[in-house]
């Protein structure tokens, strides 16, 4: 393994892995351990609780090192506000459907899933919002720490808006989303001796998620270009470092254009004007935007000045 | 809407941002009944602090150029801006940009008066 690959590997300290893995074992564990301890007072047929975390945890593992594997040079792919939320947001819910379904079986003679029990519902979706809540804030609060280290500059530009979904976006996420929760929904019904409540919740999320539609704010300062999403699914979140952006162009983009795309920098709520930058690993990062013609010309001076190694640039939309 | 600051200026952080809100509502880049940022992103983005950006807010509110709604953020007074009110900004902004220069107020009047 002596290549350059393998010793570019060794060199470099690996924040994000190294983030995933506390972060992971630290929510995981301590919900994996209440089975041993209150394993006397559980109900004889609780069965392989421990099996089912843990091979769910496997999965989740080889998944995100998957990925680790498929890296590209963009930070915004594969970075630490990418991990954060993934990982706390994923460990999180798993902690709390591991502690409610221990909490709703103790002393019970007969073993019930967490979803089968009102109160064990609204703990786990509790434990959703709040992990998925804590990791997206603390995500969030590493990307701006990380681009505003890169752009140590006494002068400082923000550009801010927000940008809404629309029906067609409502049509493809309906559809993306529905067919999944659809074959579970019926799996749910289906399969003995029946799970109504996990069906009827699915199918309430389901709506909620496409009546509230998502919404992403847009962030471009003289740091970089941030997405960020405000619904817990369905648009990606990216940032990117100005030091990163070769080229910003407006450009007209749909939500269908990401039905076969295997581009995580897609964030495209609206048909319509569409931002578009391109990386300098030539990744393609896209935002839709009714703006997007001024953001352009933002993100152009502020590239002009930075190119000119200017780190105080004046800037105006004129 | 977009917000420039110069962390080393004279001129407080939060003057800088209520100038800029007003020169862009002078400007008509932004619309009466626009909302602007909430106080905690803009803050976050300008590495600034939260209060900061809510006395900048606070002030144009004082000036009669926003609404400030609890849960609903800051908005840009609907309607034409009360001629005093936008008066007002712009003599701000220029106390502003005569104290970043090193001009003192009274040097200002007699530039102005030279003007007359």
């Amino acid at each position: 393994m002596n290549t350059a690959l393998s010793v570019h590997r060794v060199r470099t300290v690996n924040w994000p892995l190294i983030g995933f893995v506390a972060a992971h074992l630290a929510v995981i564990l301590p919900a994996v351990l209440l089975i041993p301890i209150f394993a006397t007072r559980l109900p004889p047929n609780t069965g392989n609780l421990e099996g089912y975390a843990i091979g769910s945890d496997i999965v989740f593992v080889g998944f995100f090192l998957l990925r680790i594997a498929l890296r590209s040079d963009d930070r915004a792919g594969y970075a630490l506000e990418t991990a954060l939320p993934l990982t706390l947001g994923y460990a999180g819910t798993v902690f709390f459907v591991i502690a409610g379904t221990v909490l709703v079986n103790l002393d019970a003679r007969t073993f019930q899933m967490v979803f089968e029990v009102p109160a064990g519902i609204a703990f786990t979706v509790f434990g959703l919002f709040l992990s998925f809540g804590i990791g997206r804030y603390l995500g969030s609060a590493a990307s701006i720490r990380r681009l505003r280290r890169e752009a140590a500059s006494s002068q400082r530009i923000a550009w801010l808006t927000d940008v809404n979904a629309d029906r067609s976006w409502r049509l493809v996420f309906g559809t993306l989303v529905g067919i999944p929760y659809a074959i579970l929904i019926v799996l749910f019904v289906v399969l003995p001796p029946g799970f109504p409540a996990p069906a009827a919740l699915l199918a309430a999320t389901w709506a909620a998620l496409v009546v509230a539609g998502q919404r992403a704010s847009v962030f471009i300062t003289d740091a970089g270009i941030r997405v960020s999403g405000r619904l817990l699914l369905g648009a990606p979140s990216w940032s990117l470092a100005l030091a990163q952006v070769a080229s910003a162009q407006a450009i007209t983009a749909g939500p269908r254009t990401m039905l076969l795309s295997r581009n995580p920098g897609l964030c495209i709520l609206r048909s319509g004007p569409a931002l578009e930058v391109t990386s300098t690993t030539g990744r393609s990062y896209v935002v839709s935007l009714p703006e997007a013609q001024e953001a352009v010309s933002i993100l152009n001076r502020l590239m002009e000045h930075r190119d000119r190694g200017e780190v105080a640039p004046g800037v105006g939309t004129d | 809407m977009l917000f420039e600051i110069d962390t080393r200026s004279p001129v407080p952080i939060y003057n800088q941002i209520a100038a800029c809100v007003r020169r862009a509502i002078v400007a008509g880049t932004i619309q009466p009944g626009a909302k602007l940022p909430p106080s905690r992103d803009l803050a976050r983005e300008l590495d600034v602090n939260m209060h900061t950006v809510q006395r900048a807010y606070g002030q144009l509110r004082d000036e009669g150029l926003l609404e400030l709604r609890q849960g609903r953020g800051a908005i840009v007074v609907p309607g034409d801006v009360v001629p005093s009110a936008r008066l007002n900004g712009l003599v701000r902004d220029l106390l502003a940009e005569a104290a970043e220069q090193g001009i003192t107020t009274g040097e200002l009047t007699k530039l102005m008066e030279s003007m007359r």
